[in-house]
């Protein structure tokens, strides 16, 4: 029995013994590990570079007037600039966030203002601290102030002067055109400069409810990387969002946007985290139940080659090619063969003695069995047919006597 | 490595935690949490290279009897396991209960049995023994396969043997009858008794008659000591399938049959297989040993899907026998495909010897040649009868050349190989 062993204490002894005794297949895991080291080594490397370049190169974003924006219409030339200035510049993501900032004495540049809701003005108006609007036309600041928005521009050609006593302005000294104006008009203690047209200014600054100061820059675009360095742009910029040590930077236009899927008011907010649960689950079961218990076992099975295979084949040539008269000269000669064999006829007897012997087997006329054994090849398959039914009843008729 | 269905049910069980805390970080926590335990459980599982395996199993067993395969699982590490085991085996050597937990203390040994049931001739190698050892845990463990090599040999059916006692009554028979109408060189005087009514009279050995007084008959009995060659041929025409076996297995079977008669007999039997090299041969084995032997012997052939070489058949006849005698050619008669090697070669053989061609026909070819119903089944008929028509001149050549020919379906085929061998002795032709 070489297939089994002794089964005796022994035997086991001598293979713990034994360096080869493990007959686990497979290397060692630490074995393994090693061979794979340099694998291993390279994927580490290639993850730290990932996460190097990821952690060390800055966010940049697309959006309008962003502070991540290097390009023509963001406005990181000009955050860069304040934090040149020891101004601390952060982009703050909701109303909320922006009114504690401002407690702690940030100054809030708000984008989009008219976005707000009139509430989330007002809180801004009470808060005490200076705030900033970038963009008057179309918003509506009711709430914030009571300084209003018009649509009167000045086109880029135009080269505005302050024509007011606000230090910020009086240092910026021009401005090329402006995109929309304030108006002032029912505004107490609110100074205007750059005028634009009739009671209509490009700047203005007005005391807030809460304490604070209302900046408004009607055009935003001042702000832009692109345009910052036209006329008194930068200057004025700066010397107006720079009155804190901080700014905090709000686009309303983008408040709502920034949610994620666990946070829709949608649905219950356990739903999301429990079908991620379950995810993970499938996850488990599909490695439970994927998992082989040892290999699949393989084995050479002898191949199926039915013996009767060529003759069917056979007969679909014969049927493809319509060939009746071989397969009615195959039909006779078997026939013949097997009433030969069943009377006793020798091999060579002739077609005359066959068909005798047939008819006084069978009792049929001779001319009968003449015209199946011998008569013409059937025209049609349906002839074939009534011809292959019909040497079969002569062939019961012989067995039978 | 392996998880159980405990881990998938600890990770549901953070669904609680997730209702109280509806945060993605609960979820992630909660799985980190699991995915700890496991790693803790992997690590303090006993290791599976501290198994020792052995398998016991017996060398051979016949087509549809069933076996055991004893496997004996040995801890030689310091720690008790929990096991799971699959003992594996190919799908047709119908394993059943291989899968099987086990708990061995340290330092002890355990046994598993898995019995096999083989649903095919042949070998049967065993595949490895996977082990998976659960953790102290039980929510995962570590899976390994083990190599135990073991080997178990399937041996032919030989459902034929029972046609075994009825063939050797009919021997029985023979022996010592007075064989008065051959009296040929191949009859051996046995013995004399008294006339009974009914005794060719041609029989009665006067001279002893004379001497005793009363009417003495000589007798005889058959030829023994004779040398019978069985040939399997084990080429493409083996492989054919007759209703749902390979012709090769109705071939092994009739050689069986037949060698068991010849030997019970007093002849010498061989047998070899061969295609277009010699597959496996049993010679010079005598007695009880010779069914063994060939059992063992043809139980893994295969046939090969090659032109049967007839020239290596003849010589293999020429090198084995040097003096007259019975060659059986186990083989497939093809009316379309006979090839005029086969026939030159048993012909050849015919005129040294006494050759049986024996041929396990097909009877699907019977059921398309009776099938007439309409145009496409009369065609395949047409060709199912010049099959049988070829295949009668075949055998009409085959008489001719002096061989005798042994034509029946895979079942009968033993026995009427066996009758026409009992017929050959009887008439002395051996």
């Amino acid at each position: 029995m070489s297939a089994a062993p002794a089964m005796t204490p022994t035997s086991g002894e001598s293979a713990r013994h034994d360096d080869s005794g493990d007959q686990v297949v497979g290397a060692r895991l630490s074995d393994r590990l090693r061979r794979w080291r340099p694998f291993l080594a390279a994927a580490a490397l290639l993850v730290l570079v990932a996460l190097a370049t990821l952690l060390t190169s800055p966010r940049t974003s697309k959006v309008p007037y962003a502070i991540d924006n290097p390009h023509d219409d963001g406005a990181r030339a000009l955050a860069e600039l304040l934090r040149d200035e020891g101004v601390d510049v952060t982009n703050v993501e909701s109303t909320d966030a922006a009114l504690n900032a401002a407690v702690d004495g940030a100054t809030v540049v708000v984008l989009n203002a008219g976005q707000l809701s009139f509430s989330e003005r007002w809180q801004l108006a009470q808060v005490g601290q200076n705030v900033v609007v970038l963009g008057a036309l179309y918003q509506n600041l009711s709430g914030l102030t009571e300084v209003t928005s018009k649509g009167s521009s000045a086109d880029e050609g135009t080269t505005l002067k302050p024509e007011c006593s606000d230090p910020d302005a009086v240092a910026a000294q021009t401005l090329a055109g402006s995109t929309g104006s304030v108006d002032l008009e029912y505004v107490e203690d609110a100074v205007g400069c750059f005028p634009v047209g009739q009671n209509t200014y490009a700047y203005a600054t007005a005391d807030l409810d809460g304490g604070g100061t209302l900046r408004v820059i009607a055009d935003p675009r001042i702000v832009t990387n692109a345009k910052l360095t036209t006329a008194g742009n930068a200057s004025l910029a700066i010397r107006a969002l720079g009155h804190n040590e901080r700014v905090v930077w709000l686009d309303a236009s983008r408040l709502g946007l920034v949610t994620t899927v666990w946070e829709s008011p949608l649905r219950p907010p356990w739903l999301p985290v429990l079908m991620l649960l379950g995810v993970i689950v499938a996850v488990a079961l599909a490695f439970v139940r994927g998992r082989r218990f040892g290999r699949l076992v393989s084995e050479d099975l002898p191949v199926v080659v039915h013996a009767t295979e060529t003759a069917v084949g056979r007969g679909r040539l014969y049927r493809r090619a319509g060939d009746r008269a071989r397969a009615a000269q195959a039909l006779r000669a078997g026939t013949a063969l097997r009433l030969g064999r069943a009377l006793g006829l020798p091999a060579a007897a002739s077609r005359e003695e066959l068909l005798q012997a047939t008819e006084r087997a069978g009792g049929r006329p001779t001319t009968q069995i003449d015209h199946a054994l011998y008569g013409p090849t059937p025209a049609n398959d349906q002839d074939l047919a009534d011809l292959a039914v019909h040497l079969e009843q002569i062939e019961s008729e012989v067995h039978q006597r | 490595m392996y998880l159980t269905m405990r881990t998938v049910w600890l990770l549901a069980a953070g669904a609680v935690f997730v209702l109280l805390q509806p945060r993605p970080a609960t979820a992630l926590a909660w799985t980190a949490l699991v995915a700890l335990l496991v790693t803790v459980d992997v690590v303090a599982a006993p290791s599976p290279r501290g198994l020792r395996a052995t398998r016991a199993v017996a060398r051979s067993v016949r087509l549809g009897e069933t076996t055991t395969d004893t496997v004996t699982l040995t801890n030689t590490t310091g720690r008790a396991m929990s096991l799971r085991v699959r003992d594996a085996w190919p799908p047709s050597a119908g394993a059943s209960g291989e899968r099987r937990e086990l708990n061995i203390p340290a330092g002890r040994r355990s046994r598993m049995r898995t019995s096999l049931t083989p649903t095919r001739r042949g070998d049967r190698t065993a595949d490895l023994v996977t082990v998976r050892v659960r953790g102290p845990l039980g929510l995962a463990g570590r899976q390994a396969s083990l190599t135990v090599p073991a080997r178990l040999r399937v041996l032919p059916r030989f459902s034929s043997r029972r046609h075994l006692p009825s063939r050797l009554a009919r021997l029985r028979e023979m022996d010592g009858r007075s064989a008065v109408m051959v009296r040929g060189a191949g009859t051996e005087f046995d013995s004399l008794r008294e006339y009974v009514v009914g005794d060719d009279v041609r029989s009665i050995d006067w001279r002893s008659t004379a001497r005793r007084g009363d009417v003495v008959v000589r007798t005889w009995r058959p030829e023994r000591d004779r040398r019978v060659l069985i040939l399997v041929d084990t080429g493409r025409m083996a492989a054919a399938r007759l209703d749902d076996a390979p012709r090769l297995d109705a071939q092994i079977e009739a050689t069986l049959l037949m060698a068991a008669l010849a030997s019970r007999a007093g002849d010498r039997v061989d047998a070899v297989a061969l295609d277009v090299e010699t597959r496996a041969q049993v010679r010079g084995v005598s007695g009880p040993a010779l069914l063994g032997a060939l059992a063992d012997a043809f139980a893994p052939l295969q046939p090969a899907l090659v032109e049967t070489d007839w020239t290596l058949v003849a010589a293999t006849v020429e090198a084995s026998l040097s003096q007259h005698a019975f060659v059986v050619v186990l083989t497939g008669l093809d009316g379309s495909g006979t090839n005029t090697a086969m026939l030159r070669a048993l012909a050849t053989m015919a005129r040294k010897h006494t050759v049986v061609v024996a041929s396990a026909t097909d009877p699907g070819l019977e059921r398309l040649r009776s099938r007439r119903d309409d145009a496409e089944s009369v065609y395949t008929a047409a060709a199912a009868e010049r099959d049988l028509v070829e295949l009668d001149a075949v055998r009409t050549r085959l008489r001719r050349a002096g061989v005798e020919v042994v034509e029946a379906g895979p079942g009968a085929l033993p026995p009427a190989l066996a009758d026409t061998y009992l017929a050959l002795k009887a008439a002395g032709r051996l």
